[in-house]
């Protein structure tokens, strides 16, 4: 039979069940007729004949059952009825479930809502055409930036790519001067739109017309994002042709891009797009890597493909790019190492990296905290099964089958955990972008796309549906497993239940109480974690500390570097600063600055390595509050050109002088030149954080020089003025801005706190030590009510037993203890094995702790004492009532 | 003699023949199966009409309602073509089974 009649017959009686069942029934009807005619004309009396005949039939409805099971689409059928039976049933009961939706909503719906973020930062394809075709090239292993005329030699002579995209990340200063009003930018080149496939949304969008050398004096023009085109602007159409000042430049608005296009980062999102070549300051220098570029893949062709094509390319484009005066000994190493090409389906992404550990621990913390609130839907599935060992019996008699009773029990636990699924996207839809906004910071915007695509659903339905299977499997085979007979003689003598339906719920509790403890050991250890990093010694005060980014347009001068003095001498003499000093980065800047030295004396070729450096001006570390553990600060009096002296930090002193006092020692810095530069060593300084509170390395400081070198001297760039003031941070903004306004009015201001970076930096501990907090007390609450309501459970159903005791003069504490002793045998079953689980598990997450080891003895304590804690008290509240039973009540009702 | 049940896989290869004959409904066919075996196998209407319902679904018999011999209407089966090829079909494999099983028997 083909497969199309099948469906047909399948449709048929899917929608006209109505005439067959009637066909079928009167089928039926006429074969009980004839048989009961020919009886009667045998002479049998016609009820008899007639009662004959349908005891020969074996029950008309039996005989019906047996053909709808043989009919095509008869299984869905049946699940149908399953299902309408299953919403009948708990329509009778609204309360037990709505509580079991709730229950499951909220599980369903943490499961979902950490699904979506991983989806967001890890699994989704960029929102461009065709992303399977793109590749990132990359030069090695790790570098993604290139120059500019590298960026012009692979576009012109490449001839294994479809096309190609080159751009760059830069923040774009909206405001002429002032505070800085910082959009997120791009640099594209003229094929970014064409080749991702974006159409604009309003106007038109950058062509390979835009992006010619010369464009940032003839036209300098922008393309916006939807976002930016909204909330700048309200979407108005009159936006395109308008002027924007970008960087103290102007450019002409042209388009907007399309709504759901938000870049190649995922993180990360644009409000602005300038072609690269208005860039005029980077498109001929052949040093500064700046540009990452996209390539498309020709159709059919793979990645090795290309990547040999374009490793062919290489020699030539080292030849004609290599920049002039580099040194020889750098020289041999420009562009040395092969280009590589990644898959780029999904976009690169630091935000990636950052986040896949700590949202795979937060999906398995959710997925524990279903597994529990599975355990307490389970158990009371159990106690309803028991309510309902009548209706199953009956059920049995009139023929169910066994498979049968236990399909639609789980019929009805997959449909409550759909209708939790349900809601639970819901509460996915609103906690996800919660979740993603506390990740945001105040400098770093993050931008995830959450809307819902196929996984996330797919996800929710499947978690759904394995939940209903897991919760419901055990009640459906407990429930199944009597006979009729038993059964119904059972409950018709109001006997006690079965001793084995307690039994499943016990080691359900146990499971429960074990999950809870790795959960709470796991929070224990996050919050032990951030709380080193929050309030721990990173070697400065942050409080009250106001953090100024100023920079100047325009290449260094004399002018600069007197109006940044100037600005400090000011600053130092307004009322409510303490102390204030200025400097190329801070701790947990944006700048990091490396250089190559060596050390040791003599001066020894091989005991060499990479410092970090800074640029401070005289009062840094007394406004940071950076112990000095010798020497001394640089002071105004020093030579005002002392490029020479520097103060170095704790494990600087360790790397390269074994850990001695290093003042008065002397090290080699190399220059851009690959000149080495003798430096005298005249303080050494307590670690203080770099670029993160986590680790510690090697910090030389120089002197911020007073006077500009030269066109090298990118340090002139801009100062980060560190203002410690005596009381709250925020009066102090506008004297502070008035202050650097009236030494020079072309000053960008970004103003924060370093209170506000450390809190920055240590968002994603944060977040996790709250999240893990949150679900382990969830996890605990709903335990313990799993716990009371076992224990209450058996209680109630060893009435008769205590009664005796009670009767037979058993005092009431005694009694307690009978019931207690089981809680705590339950209890300690469930500590032991949590602990087996949770010593093996914290292992996994012993990367991401701080300070804390993962058998932290105060982490283990805590965690057990409150699962002890909690697990006697919810069984002692049920406990109680055993103490009470009164005996002679109940052994009358025996 | 006991009746006995229809043998595994059999009854519809029984129904095909009966109704190859004549057209007839769910009870004759239940009698005529009684008769042809001298009595000796009896069909559960809880396993006929499935077997009947089966085969109509999948093509190989076509139903009418008309008047029966009581005068009131009953659901009439009639073999189509393609039921006939499957009764050859199912013939000639029993045939051989009988055959097989004959020839095993007389062998022992």
């Amino acid at each position: 039979m083909t497969l199309l009649s099948r469906l047909k017959s399948m449709l048929r009686w899917l929608l006209f069940r109505h005439a067959a069942e009637q066909e079928l029934d009167d089928d039926i009807q006429s074969f009980i007729q004839l048989s009961a005619a020919e009886k009667i004309r045998n002479g049998i009396p016609p009820e008899e004949a007639r009662r004959l005949a349908i005891l020969e039939i074996g029950g008309a409805e039996q005989a019906k059952e047996q053909v709808r099971r043989y009919r095509h689409g008869g299984l869905l059928d049946e699940i149908g009825r399953d299902f309408r039976h299953a919403l009948r049933i708990f329509g009778r009961s609204p309360g037990f479930t709505f509580m079991v939706i709730g229950t499951l909503a909220l599980g369903i719906g943490a499961n979902a809502a950490i699904f979506s973020l991983m989806d967001a930062v890890m699994f989704r394809s960029l929102p461009v055409r065709n992303p399977e075709n793109l590749v990132e090239v990359r030069l090695g292993a790790r570098r993604q930036t290139f120059s500019y005329p590298v960026w012009e030699q692979i576009r012109d002579h490449q001839k294994f790519f479809e096309s190609m995209v080159a751009y760059a990340f830069s923040d774009f200063n909206l405001a002429p001067n002032g505070e800085t009003h910082l959009v997120r930018g791009l640099y594209v080149s003229g094929t970014y739109f064409s080749v991702l496939g974006i159409r604009p949304a309003a106007g038109r969008l950058l062509t390979p017309g835009d992006d010619r050398r010369g464009c940032s004096q003839t036209g300098r023009v922008a393309v916006l994002s939807y976002g930016f085109w909204q909330s700048q602007y309200g979407g108005a159409l009159n936006t395109i042709g308008q002027p924007i000042t970008l960087d103290g430049r102007s450019f002409t608005i042209l388009g907007v891009s399309s709504p759901e296009f938000w870049g190649v980062r995922v993180g990360q999102s644009f409000d602005v797009a300038v072609p690269a070549c208005t860039r005029n300051d980077l498109i001929d220098s052949a040093n500064a890597s700046w540009l990452r570029f996209l390539g498309r893949l020709k159709p059919g062709e793979s990645i090795s493909e290309a990547e040999s094509g374009l490793r062919t390319l290489q020699p030539a484009v080292r030849e004609a790019t290599l920049p002039p005066q580099l040194p020889a000994s750098r020289a041999q190493n420009y562009l040395k190492e092969p280009f590589r090409l990644m898959a780029a389906a999904g976009g690169s992404s630091p935000l990636r990296d950052q986040y896949s550990m700590s949202l795979m621990v937060l999906m398995a913390v959710v997925g524990m905290v279903l597994l529990i609130a599975s355990g307490n839907i389970a158990g009371l599935l159990l106690a309803r099964a028991s309510a309902r060992t009548r209706e199953i019996a009956v059920r049995v008699s009139l023929g169910a089958s066994r498979f049968r009773l236990i399909r639609q029990l789980l019929v009805e636990a997959v449909v409550l955990s759909l209708a939790g699924s349900i809601a639970g996207i819901l509460i996915a839809r609103l906690s996800s972008r919660f979740l993603a906004n506390q990740l945001s910071t105040n400098r770093g915007r993050i931008f995830l796309d959450l809307s819902l695509d196929w996984r996330v659903v797919a996800f929710t339905a499947a978690v759904g549906i394995m939940t209903g299977l897991i919760f419901g499997i055990v009640p459906a085979l407990r429930s199944t497993q009597w006979t009729p007979a038993e059964t119904l003689r059972e409950t018709s003598l109001n006997s006690t239940a079965s001793r084995s339906s307690a039994g499943a719920g016990r080691w359900l509790v146990s499971i429960q109480i074990a999950l809870s403890l790795v959960l709470v050991f796991g929070a224990a250890l996050f919050l032990r974690s951030y709380w080193s990093l929050a309030t721990g010694d990173h070697g400065f005060r942050a409080t009250n500390v106001v953090l100024v980014s100023a920079s100047l347009p325009g290449p260094p001068t004399q002018a600069k570097a007197t109006a940044f003095l100037q600005t400090f001498d000011a600053i130092r003499a307004l009322h409510g600063v303490r102390s204030a000093a200025y400097s190329a980065t801070v701790p947990l800047g944006d700048t990091q600055i490396d250089n190559h030295i060596r050390a040791g004396s003599p001066v020894h070729e091989d005991q060499d390595g990479d410092v970090y450096l800074d640029y401070i001006s005289p009062g840094y570390f007394a406004t940071l509050e950076t112990p000095l553990l010798a020497g001394r600060d640089f002071d105004v009096s020093d030579d005002p050109n002392a490029d020479t002296l520097a103060i170095v930090n704790e494990t600087f002193a360790r790397q390269f002088f074994a850990g001695n006092n290093p003042v008065g020692k002397t090290f080699q810095r190399r220059r851009p030149n690959d000149s080495w530069m003798p430096i005298q060593i005249v303080g050494f300084v307590k670690d203080a954080s770099y670029s993160t509170l986590r680790e510690s390395i090697p910090v030389a400081y120089f002197p911020t020089p007073r006077s500009t070198r030269g066109p090298e001297d990118f340090s002139l760039a801009g100062y980060v003025f560190s203002i410690r003031t005596s009381d709250g941070t925020a009066a102090m903004t506008p004297d502070i801005v008035k202050t650097f306004a009236g030494i020079d009015k072309n000053f960008s201001l970004s103003i924060d706190t370093l209170q506000t970076r450390v809190e920055d930096s240590i968002v994603q501990e944060r977040m996790l030590a709250l999240l893990s907090i949150f679900f382990g007390s969830l996890a605990l609450i709903i335990a313990a009510i799993g716990l009371a309501g076992l224990v209450s459970y058996s209680v109630s159903r060893r009435r008769p037993e205590i009664g005796i005791r009670a009767a037979l003069g058993a005092s009431p504490a005694s009694l307690v203890f009978l019931v207690m002793r089981d809680v705590i045998y339950l209890t300690a079953c469930g500590l032991l094995f949590g602990s087996i689980v949770g010593s093996l598990t914290a292992r996994l997450i012993a990367g991401m702790l701080y300070q804390v080891t993962t058998h932290d003895a105060k982490a283990v304590g805590i965690a057990i004492a409150t699962l002890a804690l909690v697990a006697l008290a919810a069984g002692y509240v049920p406990a109680r009532s055993a103490a009470h039973v009164d005996p002679v009540t109940c052994l009358r009702s025996e | 003699m006991d009746r006995l049940d229809v043998p595994q896989g059999t009854l519809e290869l029984m129904i095909l023949t009966i109704l190859s004959r004549e057209p007839l409904h769910g009870y004759g066919i239940s009698q005529k199966l009684a008769e042809l075996s001298r009595d000796t196998f009896q069909v559960n209407p809880g396993s006929l009409f499935p077997a009947l319902y089966r085969l109509e679904q999948d093509g190989k018999l076509k139903a009418e309602w008309r008047p029966s011999e009581n005068n009131r209407n009953a659901k009439y089966y009639k073999l189509t073509s393609s039921g006939k090829k499957q009764l050859q079909e199912q013939k000639q494999r029993w045939d051989r089974i009988a055959f097989a099983i004959a020839s095993v028997l007389e062998g022992a």
